[in-house]
């Protein structure tokens, strides 16, 4: 493993809070590696997103001042990991950029959408949802924007939902391949991948 | 803690002193690092050229040849042809019909990808691949930054870019999908860029994006809106919701294509927004809360039959995430 993907292992066992004190030291260590920094930021856009929290700005840095902070006010002679493990937490939502909140404009959660979560190969359903209340209020959100009130899904409609999603990519997966084909480095795949059936 | 860091500094140093970017931006004291400054373009040059010239394969190069496409664990060989500037012909060599083959149209004007944009997205690395229809390659492999995509590993012709062997993998490692030549002939650069499309103005628009994509400038039909991160595609497509369909969502998949359909039902209308794309299923999911719409009134409903007004006006559209629980 590179060191760069020793880092980036490292620094998801943070996030997801499962880190060890060798993750910590190494993230703390790598703290100035660029590619790292990118890696938080948008692990933190992505986990934002999923929550339905305000975007983080992806260009805001205040690690060196955090850093400058931590050389003044460091005590000296304390087990460095010790006290790595307990400011990390802490320092990581800092050093790596901090979040800056952008508007009123905060989409909804995925969570709070209504309706249930098909796990598919490939691709790790975030959380099954279906038929989820919620009864907190909303937040107020920019009157340019008209509110929504969507009634929860009636049981067995995933089924229904399945099939209606197998008939809208039989209608509509021609007019996918012909944008894809459009943009994609290799034209004739989207095309080659449709069913004979559904032609 | 800063002498700590030296070693780490000065092994970045070395591996960025290939880069005359960032060599430039040392030497004139841009030390102090932020993301944007390092997200610019990371790519090694070596990486840059060979990712650039598979981006502009496409519309330089002809070429005929047979493919065999895996997906859903099946195998299809497919006989393809295809000319700059022109139509795509595929020859389906596992089905009866196989005498007469399909044409597709290729339409272009899209601006080119740069390189640096899939860097921000995927981290590509490059080395020689194996000989592909008798061709060397370059290897290019893509792990996605994030789990918002797929990743790639690409075998490409050295002399066209054109990729020859592309494999699919999902975040989690497992191969979804997989398509080689066995056998190809190149046809000589042409310089005719393929034929553009009339642009039609869809009747709704998108959000905020899952992070790396963005709107493609071109769509297919007012119903449709196109996002892509440079190599991955996914179409949105709204639609009225069928009257007896209450809210709900569903999936299916067709080798690295998935199909999300989510149904809104409010107090007058309803919709139903489909997204269909080379993404995993949580992609979709960001893709389909993004929609907005515009406010309800007849007018501005959207008919998937006909080509709409375009809708400018973005204070009065809704926001199909910007709900609660209305139960």
């Amino acid at each position: 493993m590179s060191q760069t993907e020793a880092n980036r292992e490292s620094l998801s066992a943070l996030l997801d809070d499962e880190a060890n004190d060798m993750d910590i030291a190494r993230v703390l260590k790598a703290v100035d590696d660029p590619e790292l920094r990118a890696d938080w930021v948008r692990q933190q856009q992505i986990r934002s997103m999923l929550r339905g929290e305000a975007p983080v700005a992806a260009n805001i840095d205040v690690s060196a001042g955090v850093r400058a902070a931590l050389e003044e006010r460091a005590p000296r002679r304390r087990n460095p990991l010790v006290s790595l493990a307990v400011a990390a937490s802490v320092t990581m939502a800092v050093v790596f950029g901090g979040q800056q909140y952008l508007g009123s404009q905060a989409p909804t959660p995925i969570g709070q959408l209504p309706g249930g979560v098909v796990a598919v190969q490939g691709a790790s359903a975030m959380q099954a949802s279906y038929g989820m209340q919620r009864n907190e209020a909303q937040p107020s959100r920019s009157p340019a924007v008209t509110h929504v009130r969507m009634a929860a899904p009636a049981p067995g409609n995933v089924s229904d939902y399945e099939r209606l999603a197998r008939e809208r990519y039989e209608l509509l997966v021609t007019d996918h391949a012909a944008a894809s084909a459009m943009l994609q480095p290799n034209a004739l795949v989207p095309y080659a991948r449709i069913p004979e059936t559904t032609r | 803690m800063l002498w700590s860091l030296m070693p780490v500094f000065l092994r970045r140093l070395a591996e960025l002193s290939r880069q005359s970017a960032f060599a430039c931006a040392l030497l004139t004291g841009l030390v102090s690092v932020s993301v944007h400054a390092a997200t610019d373009c990371a790519l090694p040059s070596e990486v840059h050229t060979v990712l650039g010239q598979f981006l502009a394969a496409r519309s330089t190069w002809g070429y005929e040849g047979t493919l065999l496409l895996e997906q859903n664990n099946q195998r299809q060989f497919i006989t393809v042809a295809k000319q700059p500037g022109a139509q795509v012909s595929l020859r389906r060599m596992n089905v009866p019909q196989a005498d007469s083959a399909q044409q597709f149209p290729v339409l272009g004007g899209v601006p080119g990808v740069d390189p640096c944009d899939i860097g921000d997205s995927y981290m590509v690395s490059l080395e020689a691949g194996a000989t592909v229809a008798g061709l060397e390659t370059w290897r290019l492999t893509m792990r996605p930054r994030d789990n918002l995509r797929f990743g790639y590993v690409m075998e490409l012709d050295r002399q066209s870019g054109l990729p020859l062997r592309v494999v699919t993998i999902t975040p989690e490692g497992q191969m979804i999908e997989r398509y080689e030549f066995a056998t190809i002939q190149v046809a000589t650069a042409g310089s005719t860029p393929d034929s553009g499309m009339p642009s039609v103005e869809p009747t709704f628009t998108l959000g905020q994006l899952p992070p790396g994509f963005s709107l493609s400038p071109r769509y297919g039909a007012a119903n449709q809106v196109v996002v892509s991160d440079g190599l991955a595609t996914a179409s949105v497509f709204l639609e009225p919701l069928p009257e007896a369909l209450q809210s709900g969502e569903g999936t299916v998949r067709h080798g690295s294509t998935v199909t999300y359909t989510r149904g809104v039902r409010t107090t007058e209308l309803g919709w139903l927004v489909t997204v269909i794309g080379e993404v995993p299923v949580n992609t979709a999911r960001l893709l389909a809360a993004s929609v907005r719409v515009p406010d309800p009134s007849p007018e501005a409903a959207p008919q998937p039959e006909a080509a709409p007004e375009p809708q400018s006006q973005p204070q009065s559209q809704t926001n199909l995430q910007t709900q609660s629980d209305g139960a």
